[in-house]
């Protein structure tokens, strides 16, 4: 190509665009600024190469036949002289706009690789089509779209959203029960830790007040959806808006009277002051006809730091469905209430009443010979230990096959444990039996050396003053670390620094005896 | 009670595992994998088998409470793999280097190996071991006293214990991996030497010895201390360790 012929496609594809466009000579160059900073063409030591992209551009003869998207119509066009670097000659520079020029800087040109900009603009029209399903006016987009009018479809949305709120208090409850095994105070089998992740969840929801709570302002279709799935988890940490939410329930759950919108779970949280007769004169009345609040769907009802507080009387019979039960420090409850309840628990999985004072033997009884389902179940204190003996321990194996015990700080004996492993044993996963003064040299040793517990995973020996023969315990968990299921022992500063001495002993002793038995096998004779 | 307590029995001690790795380096075709192979799988074959790369074999030898795992790994001869030298040797507690009897030339480039290998790894016991010994039997006596008195020199400045083995008549094979073992875990090794030209050479006791008095047999209680994991026999090998698994 002879800059005859560039001038002339210049001349051609700009003819029948550019009328006042003063052509220069063929010997003259052209600037064409197609970007910002298009170094194209613009000094002319560059000439050969611009060529070269010249000569790739679209024919002019299709471009003035019908509207090509790049097209640029005259009105886009000027030219402007600009000052040649080297040239002595002013070059004038053309610059091009087109509708595209908006979208960005530079001209989509076929020259400067199309595609780019072709995708380009692809993005910036998805980005548009989503843009007229915003939800809420804009000043420019006055309607929302017409989707977030249909309800099965807000309805969609909002489960979703209610299900991934739900898997992630879930997860963290997961996690937070995972990673430490159990307990860092003496008397615990579900850790504080454990419950204040479990809380900080709970908070992360409330206070951030959730997306679902954010749903619920929007209008009021979106309002009546989102109820639906808010009334489900109910956790409070405020006695005001708990007696707000009371005062309000009659309304709130007349308008959704199906049984779905009825409350999954429940927890109420650090509420000291409030007690039993608040919540019964808040939800109404005793007369359990005019409940406005049901509790057929409960699943789990969690009071914490709510000494004065237990469930009514009137909501027992609802609880079929219940699995988790978790009262910690509950002054009142005792074991009336254990056994009136227990009648109404046959799905209880999940039992928590560590530092219940009140409850004894009696109450642990009646949960274990009604509760067949129970998995869990903590009893850990520090007073009244005398009040939960062996006999809840042998209640509890012979009844259930409960899989995580905490007894700590209660007055349990070698042969109360005895029993339990020997009827239960074999589900137990976790066992806390902290601070049981009763215990001694006879029942743990031997009941891991000779494998009763062949699930264990956890087990809590803190203050057992009478425990001093830990050395099957080392080798019990060596034995289990070679079976690959690590086993977890939490213990006190004595028993630690005994557990510690004895397993360097043992393995000093056994690398002694690999050195010996390889020094013998190096020395045999081969074949 | 359902539960029959005649069904419940101790716990059984743990098995202590030793786990050594060992590096097998040397020129192609001196027979570092057909070693490797007979050690492993008592299988000789005569056919040529270039390997690519690294290969891997374990064999693990039960005694009465303790296992011993070798893991093997047989690095290709070709000058292309050379960059693979780590994978061999970087925690290995005992390398050897193979050189082919009939062939001095393997013997020379024995030294290359053990340069770079000692640039990797400077606590791996070296072990210079010959091969093909049942091919160097029928060759030159003259031949036979050079080369053997050359591999002494190597072997006194790599300091290094000195095997000749044959693969194919089954000499001395067993004997290398017992005398690495005896070197890493500093044991008593009582086997006699064979130290007269012309019989496969057999020394061992005044090479690779480690020279710390502290790397006793006992283990002293610092060590344990620091890591309670592993009791660590040998201070001079990280790897060879004895944990119960």
């Amino acid at each position: 190509m002879t800059p005859n012929d560039r001038s002339t496609f210049i001349k051609r594809s700009s003819e029948n665009l550019l009328s006042e466009s003063s052509l220069q000579p063929p010997q003259k160059r052209y600037s064409i600024d197609l970007t910002n900073d298009s170094s194209f063409l613009t000094r002319s030591n560059s000439a050969p190469q611009s060529r070269i992209k010249l000569s790739r551009s679209p024919s002019p003869v299709r471009l003035s036949r019908r509207r090509h998207p790049y097209q640029f119509t005259k009105s886009d066009i000027s030219l402007t002289p600009i000052k040649g670097n080297n040239d002595i000659i002013d070059l004038p520079l053309l610059k091009i706009h087109t509708k595209h020029t908006s979208i960005d800087n530079g001209l989509p040109s076929p020259i400067n690789s199309p595609h780019k900009k072709v995708n380009n603009e692809q993005s910036c029209l998805i980005i548009n089509n989503f843009a007229e399903l915003t939800l809420l006016p804009t000043p420019t987009n006055e309607a929302c779209h017409q989707i977030f009018k249909i309800p099965e479809i807000v309805d969609k949305i909002l489960m979703n959203l209610y299900l991934m709120e739900v898997q992630q208090v879930n997860d963290i409850e997961r996690t937070s029960s995972n990673r430490n095994g159990t307990i860092d105070s003496t008397s615990r089998v579900s850790s504080t830790t454990e419950n204040s992740q479990q809380l900080a969840a709970a908070n992360v929801i409330t206070q951030r007040r959730g997306t679902l709570h954010n749903c619920a302002m929007v209008n009021k279709l979106w309002n009546e959806l989102s109820m639906k799935y808010l009334l489900r988890n109910l956790t409070f940490k405020d006695s005001d808006k708990l007696m707000n939410f009371m005062i309000n329930s009659k309304t709130i759950y007349e308008g959704t009277k199906n049984q779905t919108n009825y409350p999954r779970s429940m927890t109420l949280y650090k509420l000291n002051r409030f007690n039993t007769e608040d919540l019964s004169i808040g939800f109404g009345c005793n007369d359990t006809t005019q409940d406005n609040i049901h509790f057929n769907n409960l699943q789990s009802l969690q009071f914490y730091i709510c000494p004065n507080l237990l469930p009514m009387d009137s909501w027992f019979k609802e609880f079929k469905n219940l699995k988790k039960l978790s009262l910690p420090g509950n002054k009142r409850i005792d074991d009336k209430f254990m056994i009136e309840i227990s009648l109404h628990l046959e799905n209880l999985e999940h039992l928590d009443l560590r530092a219940c004072y009140n409850i004894t033997d009696v109450g642990v009884v009646s949960i274990a010979s009604r509760c067949k389902k129970l998995k869990l179940i903590n009893l850990g204190r520090h007073k009244n230990g005398q009040a939960i003996t062996d006999v809840s321990l042998v209640a509890l194996s012979k009844y259930t096959h409960v899989e995580t015990v905490g007894v700590a700080g209660c007055h349990i004996t070698d042969s109360g444990l005895w029993e339990f492993t020997k009827n239960n044993g074999d589900n137990v996963k976790r066992l806390s039996l902290n601070n049981c003064k009763g215990l001694t040299n006879m029942s743990i040793p031997y009941l891991v050396s000779y494998n009763y517990l062949p699930k264990l995973v956890v087990l809590e020996i803190r203050d057992i003053d009478h425990l001093t023969n830990v050395k099957p315990l080392i080798k019990y968990k060596l034995w289990k670390k070679a079976q690959n299921s690590p086993l977890l022992i939490e213990s006190c500063n004595r028993i630690t620094k005994l557990l510690s001495f004895e397993e360097e002993k043992m393995k000093k002793k056994r690398a002694l005896a690999s050195l010996r038995e390889m020094q013998q096998w190096i020395n045999e004779d081969d074949i | 009670m359902p539960h029959s307590s005649s069904r419940r029995h101790q716990v059984p001690d743990v098995k202590n595992q030793v786990e050594i790795q060992v590096g097998l380096v040397g020129d192609a075709q001196v027979g570092k994998t057909s070693l490797m192979v007979k050690y492993v799988q008592n299988i000789f074959d005569e056919e040529y088998t270039q390997t690519l790369g690294v290969n891997f074999l374990k064999r693990k030898i039960n005694l009465r409470s303790t296992d011993i795992v070798f893991s093997l790994m047989d690095l290709g001869g070709q000058r292309e793999f050379i960059n693979m030298l780590p994978l061999a040797s970087v925690g290995s507690s005992a390398i050897i280097f193979l050189f082919d009897l009939t062939r001095p030339e393997t013997l020379d480039s024995v030294k290359e190996w053990y340069r770079q290998v000692y640039g990797l790894n400077n606590l791996a016991i070296p072990i210079l071991v010959g091969t093909k010994y049942d091919l160097f039997i029928d060759m030159d006596k003259e031949y036979q006293k050079q080369i053997s008195n050359t591999v002494l020199e190597y072997a006194n400045v790599m300091n290094a214990p000195i095997i000749f083995s044959s693969t194919a008549k089954s000499i001395n094979i067993q004997k290398i991996f017992k005398v690495a073992l005896s070197k890493i875990f500093n044991l008593t090794l009582t086997i006699p030497e064979i130290t007269r030209t012309g019989d496969p050479l057999l020394i061992y006791k005044k090479f690779g010895n480690q020279d710390r008095k502290s790397s006793k047999i006992t283990t002293s209680s610092s060590q344990s201390s620091s890591s309670p994991a592993s009791v660590s026999v040998s201070p001079r090998k990280s790897k060879s360790t004895i944990t119960s698994s």
